[in-house]
């Protein structure tokens, strides 16, 4: 385990070094504060607006890194033979694998928890400094319906939206560790959940990384992403056309091979759609049974699935790598 | 080379095992996803751009929402300020709520462009029936889809329909069913709209909120005017087709068969249930004194009469859980002319009756609303007499030369205008008081 955690580490030390990494992070915390300000365009759900582009923005952002990031770990190692001062050590290839992979989890994780402090950040600052907020904060009431400014109105301005910029970059740190306000209620649920449709993508990119090419393995993870996106409408192209024919056994030829590719790819593709809680996060769950709060439930079977599918992915991967031949 | 074997082994078995549990579980997983179809289906990528724009948004579906409303809301503007033609709109809304089909504002947003501004009533319809079905706890949808129905195509029966889902709802606040009631009887339904205000009347009184019950008692007055007037005017249509004429008095059409063994709520007899349950509750009184003026009021021998042995009514028993009894208490099967629900009688409204043009409703009114309207024809008449004579600078010879033409307008009670033109007065013969 210490072997691991040591590849780890060192794997994160290197790749918080790659510039790319800050680059998609300053794109993704752009995104982010742009959508507090596009929000105000909406005639209604301006809180939706940053939710809907925030979550998306910390999912896709952290696809991109575990892409760019995840596809070079490997091929690096061997391109510049430090695999060899790696291999000739008590070290198993596995643990070189689970090693790469949790150093490149770990880095995607910090830039997930950075841009979600950002994210509720921004949430928190769009609510504090909506209008009505703010002119109490600057004005009060002297009689019904009179009101007169309390100090300098307009360094009052200043100063009340420097003040809740503060207060809303503490409560975003706070909200990563437990804290939540009703806006904010079970999004760290829906991040984490991302994370693991993450960790199921970052496997896959070591993967990949394990026996080709940076770009064809940028590629492959590409399109296992694309894939696993449309896990379920796969499953509804295969019952689309066995409902075409009349039912299953009335399928024949090509339309039977299509069916049973699709049965079989949709079995084996991730299907990242359990990972995604951003409409229940926006909404509420879908459950009709249940209150109209944005309540977020822990889905534990789709945990499961994601830890069992990303070990089953890491054990392939370290059976292609025990096979690799270095020379 | 047998260690490496043996863990290329035991890596398989792993891996087996892990990836044979995450098949499995996904197996399950799809089985769940048959049970709960897409909104649209997703394979059908022809016609309709929501529907590719589902699949190729790749699960970012509701930011591609997001910027498309964005984009709507820009659009809404920009057409408004030239051509107004909203038809274009409806598909960008259309592929909004097929992209984030919760997004109760671009439905409602959408009706409104699409129907309000731009006519297509029928469209922004169609919208909202989509949004009905998807956000299933919220009133608001269907509400809309009420007020578009109602008002402005004048549906009055496609109404009732989304007025009803919309009471429904989990979050309708408790004036929808008062709105629904209005409706209800609009359309003709007037036992359920009846029973509708009678039950916001109990929980005015069950929440003592005095406002709440003076709205519901004008409106049970209101559907109980509106139900006999159905059955009177049904009835004068077949007077006047049977004899070829118009009635003079409102009796004459009291044995036509509309008129006939007819069941009907009457305003005396739910005066008379309410107050004797409120005796039997050991209250002084259910209708607030404030509110009595302009009611039909029961005897006294029918305020007085025992309830029958099956009420519920007692100390302590919520007036709400009475709603049965009263409703059943209130109905009556009659012949002949119904009770005003305002403590007047009705009457024919003869400046009306003869016209064609006017309003079905205005042929028969009560005695105090044909008061009101003989005082207002006496009150305009004499203003223009006044008008008249200040230009003239005498009294004008004639009405005539008040109207330059002949005062037509009959008496609504039946008598004659009567006009001095040495002294300008103007009377009526039925009531020369006035």
């Amino acid at each position: 385990m210490s072997k691991v955690l040591a590849i780890a580490l060192n794997t994160f030390k290197e790749a918080v070094r790659n510039k790319v990494l800050y680059f998609l992070l300053i794109f993704a915390l752009l995104i982010m504060g742009f959508s507090g300000v596009i929000s105000d365009l909406s005639i209604a759900a301006p809180e939706k607006l940053i939710k809907d582009l925030g979550l998306a923005a910390i999912d896709f952002f952290g696809f991109l890194i575990a892409v760019f990031v995840g596809v070079y770990l490997v091929y690096t190692e061997l391109d510049k033979k430090t695999i060899y001062t790696i291999v000739s050590k008590p070290i198993d290839r596995y643990q070189f694998i689970l090693g790469k992979f949790f150093g490149l989890l770990i880095t995607i994780y910090v830039n997930m928890l950075i841009m979600s402090v950002f994210f509720f950040a921004v949430l928190y600052f769009r609510d504090a400094t909506d209008f009505d907020k703010v002119m109490k904060a600057i004005y009060r009431e002297v009689s019904p319906g009179h009101y007169e400014p309390i100090g300098n109105p307009q360094i009052q301005y200043y100063l009340y939206h420097f003040k809740q910029l503060a207060l809303a970059i503490g409560k975003g740190v706070a909200t990563i560790f437990g804290y939540w306000e009703p806006m904010t209620h079970h999004l760290m649920r829906v991040i984490w959940m991302s994370g693991l449709g993450l960790a199921i993508i970052t496997s896959f990119a070591i993967l990949y990384s394990t026996f080709s090419t940076p770009t064809l393995s940028a590629v492959f993870t590409f399109l296992t992403w694309i894939i696993g996106n449309l896990c379920e409408d796969i499953l509804r192209y295969a019952e689309k056309l066995a409902q075409k024919a009349g039912g299953v056994a009335n399928l024949a030829g090509p339309d039977l091979m299509k069916y049973w590719f699709a049965q079989i790819a949709m079995h084996i593709v991730p299907n990242l759609a359990l990972f995604d809680k951003r409409t229940e996060a926006v909404y509420g769950p879908w459950d009709v049974s249940t209150p109209n709060i944005h309540s977020v439930p822990i889905d534990w079977v789709s945990v499961v699935y994601g830890l069992v599918y990303v070990a089953g992915i890491l054990c392939l991967a370290s059976m292609i790598f025990n096979r690799r031949n270095f020379k | 080379m047998r260690r490496s074997i043996l863990q290329n082994f035991i890596l398989f078995v792993f891996f087996v095992a892990f990836f044979g549990t995450a098949v499995t579980i996904q197996h399950k997983n799809l089985e769940k996803v048959k049970l709960n179809p897409p909104f649209i289906e997703t394979w059908m990528l022809s016609g309709r751009s929501g529907e590719l724009l589902r699949v190729l948004s790749l699960r970012y579906d509701l930011v591609v929402a997001d910027f498309l409303w964005l984009r709507a809301i820009q659009s809404f503007g920009g057409r408004g300020m030239t051509n107004r033609d909203w038809k274009p709109i409806y598909n960008m809304f259309d592929t909004i709520t097929e992209l984030d089909p919760y997004f109760e504002a671009a439905y409602t947003f959408g009706n409104m462009v699409i129907g309000d501004e731009g006519g297509r009533q029928r469209e922004g319809l169609a919208l909202l029936d989509k949004g009905m079905f998807k956000l299933i706890r919220q009133y608001r949808i269907p509400f809309e889809g009420m007020y578009v129905a109602h008002w402005q195509m004048g549906d009055t029966q496609l109404a009732r329909w989304y007025g009803r889902i919309a009471m429904k709802r989990q979050d309708a606040p408790n004036w929808v069913p008062r709105i629904v009631a209005y409706i209800e009887v609009k359309a003709g339904a007037y036992y359920i709209g009846f029973d509708r205000f009678l039950s916001n009347f109990l929980q005015g009184l069950d929440a003592n909120d005095i406002h709440i019950q003076a709205i519901a008692l004008e409106k049970i007055k209101e559907a109980i005017d509106k139900w006999n007037k159905e059955l009177m005017l049904r009835a004068l249509d077949e007077y006047t087709s049977r004899t070829g004429r118009l009635p003079r008095r409102i009796e004459e059409i009291a044995q036509e068969p509309s008129l006939q063994n007819y069941e009907v709520a009457r305003m005396s007899k739910f005066v008379a249930a309410v107050e004797r349950r409120a005796r039997a509750m050991n209250r002084e009184y259910a209708i607030h004194p404030d509110l009595r003026k302009n009611i039909a009021w029961p005897s006294r021998e029918e305020l007085e009469a025992p309830l029958t042995s099956g009420s519920l009514a007692k100390a302590g028993v919520k007036w709400e859980d009475l709603r049965n009894e009263i409703f059943h208490e209130c109905l009556v099967k009659q012949s002949g002319i119904p009770e005003a629900p305002n403590g007047s009688r009705y009457v024919l409204n003869l400046t009306m009756l003869g016209y064609p043009w006017a309003k079905k409703e205005d042929k028969i009114v009560t005695e105090a609303d044909l008061l009101d309207l003989l005082k207002n024809i006496l009150r305009d008449v004499r203003a223009a007499i006044e008008d008249r004579r200040k230009m003239l600078g005498r009294t004008p010879q004639s009405l005539r030369e008040v109207f330059y033409t002949d005062f037509n307008t009959t008496e609504p009670f039946g008598g004659t205008w009567k006009y001095d033109p040495q002294t300008g007065d103007f009377r009526s013969t039925s009531h020369p008081d006035l």
